[in-house]
């Protein structure tokens, strides 16, 4: 497991705070209890989709959720790394009924595709084996029948996405979940890719909860009220009009480097949950098939056993 | 410290080619801190294929008679694996071996040029719930063209295993400017020395433990050399800090690809 999974790894940080208050602002829309499945999409790679999907789905665990995150970029997913999981079988599988070598995989039994981590409440399904038509498969009804059967067994849904801009992929899913969150990252982020996304799920029906904006550069004071008064709703007024409606959600603050947040924890006197690292599953049988012969052993002690008396007779 | 990768069994590699080098390979390890190697033979499949019962055989053998040489030194069995289709069959066999009997894999690459199926090696390790170390990241040309594909990696769950030696130059300019971005940038779990030969890598342990408490910290050194290597004899998870993506300046770009194919071809065009 990863230590960017900080809400699992350090739940009084600062920035678990923050997190529980986007999972508040995203219960608080669920008032009528008809929001399960969510979204989470980017403008383009490296704004935080993983990061914010991995650790806001960890935030509704620990409120008692049973929640299942979906890995749904087929083509560079890492959730199952972040978990320390198996890469596959995956959606990808579960959706070509396929493994990489194109035999069938029965997906009669999705409790094959889904792992449990290692936080209560929390499983997750891989992205799978890199799939050569990742849209085409999450067109299929298939797809639809998935998130069904399992809102049978979890209360959330977590679906982690594609880029938007990049590809059609969460366009597709957008249409299929109740709300949709889009990363974007302080000074990195295009205002005009942000629009386009918008208009983009919109124009396919598609809901917007609201956007994150992660990376955010600030100051240790601001971020110690952050902490304490738990709200960043203000910070957002007085933004450029389009993107006002949609910054109903926490922004989310991923420090630049570690020595700042470390500064910043001892600031705010947290202390440190160590835990005992788990000790890792074992899968390989070894069948011992090879084996020594008598013959090579004695061989190999009696090479030993005359450089040894050679020495012994050297030093003499 | 432990060493989490060597060649020390006599002739069963390119590494230690007596009996007499392997005792003084470990007493170097000794003299300069080690109180573990671990014992990581090439494992390549028509070249090297010293099974795994063989090559215990020799690490107990050796291990029984350190203390008549008067060396502590506890000894734990490994291999370096050449990459390849069969990884899983090897092990399952008994024919190479995890590091310590755990679900850690040291492997290796070709040197100059990526795996068409790297990707899906290790998506077969890791189905089978083993934990890919990539030993000398910094030593592959393509990677040092490329280092982004070893943040890639790290994102897949690969963990990465640097040479002591790099950091002085031991592999060239190339590695040792790459392995220094690698360092910077949390792109490093674990130390090895790759030590072949007594008298090249060991006695330089000192020096380079200096310069790379200069560069990383007493704190993660530590990690590098004795924390993360127990926690992989132990067989226990290791939790990663997130990498940061290196980008190279021009300057060093036209470094990596110096000497190579593209670099020459550059180098005529700017002479006309």
């Amino acid at each position: 497991m990863k230590k960017e999974l900080i809400v699992h790894q350090d739940p009084k940080s600062p920035i678990s705070e923050i997190f529980r208050t986007l999972r508040t602002n995203i219960q608080f829309m669920n008032a009528k209890g008809k929001l399960r499945t969510i979204l989470v999409t980017s403008t383009l790679p490296g704004e935080g989709k993983s990061w914010v999907s991995s650790n806001l789905a960890v935030t509704f665990a620990q409120a008692g959720k049973r929640v299942v995150i979906i890995d749904a970029d087929m083509r560079k997913g890492r959730q199952y790394s972040i978990f320390g999981l198996s890469p596959t079988p995956g959606l990808s599988n579960y959706l070509s009924g396929m493994d990489s070598d194109y035999n069938d995989v029965g997906t009669e039994n999705l409790s094959n595709f889904v792992q449990k981590t290692d936080i209560e409440n929390l499983s997750i399904i891989s992205a799978g084996n890199v799939p050569p038509n990742p849209s085409e498969l999450l067109i299929m009804t298939k797809m639809e029948e998935l998130l069904d059967k399992l809102k049978e067994s979890y209360d959330i849904i977590i679906i982690d996405g594609t880029p938007s801009q990049l590809v059609t992929d969460s366009l597709i899913l957008t249409r299929l979940v109740d709300t949709t969150l889009i990363v974007t990252a302080s000074k990195q982020t295009k205002k005009e890719d942000l629009k386009k996304v918008i208009s983009n799920i919109k124009h396919v029906g598609g809901k917007i909860a609201g956007i994150v904006v992660n990376k955010m550069e600030i100051s240790a004071k601001k971020y110690n009220e952050t902490y304490y008064y738990g709200s960043t709703r203000e910070s957002q007024r007085g933004k450029s009009k389009s993107e006002k409606i949609y910054q109903r959600t926490a922004s989310i603050i991923q420090p630049r480097n570690r020595s700042k947040e470390n500064e910043l924890l001892e600031q705010t006197s947290i202390e440190e949950i160590k835990e005992e690292p788990k000790t890792l599953e074992k899968n390989i049988k070894i069948k011992k098939k090879e084996e020594i012969s008598l013959e090579k052993t004695t061989d190999i002690l009696n090479q030993i056993n005359q450089y040894l008396d050679e020495e012994k007779k050297n030093l003499k | 410290m432990i060493d989490i990768h060597t060649h020390i069994l006599p002739n069963i590699d390119d590494g230690s080619r007596s009996i007499e080098e392997t005792f003084n390979l470990i007493k170097e390890a000794q003299n300069v801190g080690f109180e573990a190697i671990v014992s990581t033979s090439h494992y390549m499949e028509g070249y090297y294929e010293t099974n795994t019962p063989e090559r215990e055989v020799w690490i107990n053998a050796i291990y029984e008679n350190l203390k008549t040489k008067n060396i502590h030194m506890n000894l734990y069995l490994g291999n370096e694996i050449y990459m390849s289709e069969n990884m899983i069959s090897l092990l399952e066999e008994g024919k190479a071996s995890t590091i310590n009997n755990t679900s850690y894999v040291l492997f290796e690459m070709p040197l100059n040029a990526e795996p068409l199926n790297l990707y899906d090696i290790i998506y077969e390790m890791q189905q089978y719930k083993i934990v890919p170390i990539l030993a000398h990241p910094e030593r592959y040309t393509f990677i040092q063209k490329e280092p982004e594909l070893v943040y890639d990696l790290i994102q897949k769950g690969v963990l990465m295993q640097a040479n002591y030696g790099s950091i002085i130059g031991q592999y060239g300019e190339k590695a040792q400017i790459i392995v220094q971005k690698f360092y910077e940038n949390n792109m490093i779990h674990l130390l090895g020395s790759d030590v072949h030969r007594q008298n090249t890598i060991y006695p330089k342990i000192p020096q380079i433990l200096s310069k790379l408490n200069s560069i990383i910290g007493e704190e993660k050194l530590k990690e590098l050399t004795t924390t993360n290597p127990k926690l992989v004899l132990q067989n226990k998870r290791i939790d990663i800090e997130e990498p940061h993506i290196i980008e190279l300046t021009l300057k060093e770009k036209m470094l990596m690809i110096k000497g190579d194919s593209l670099g020459k071809m550059i180098k005529k065009l700017i002479k006309k």
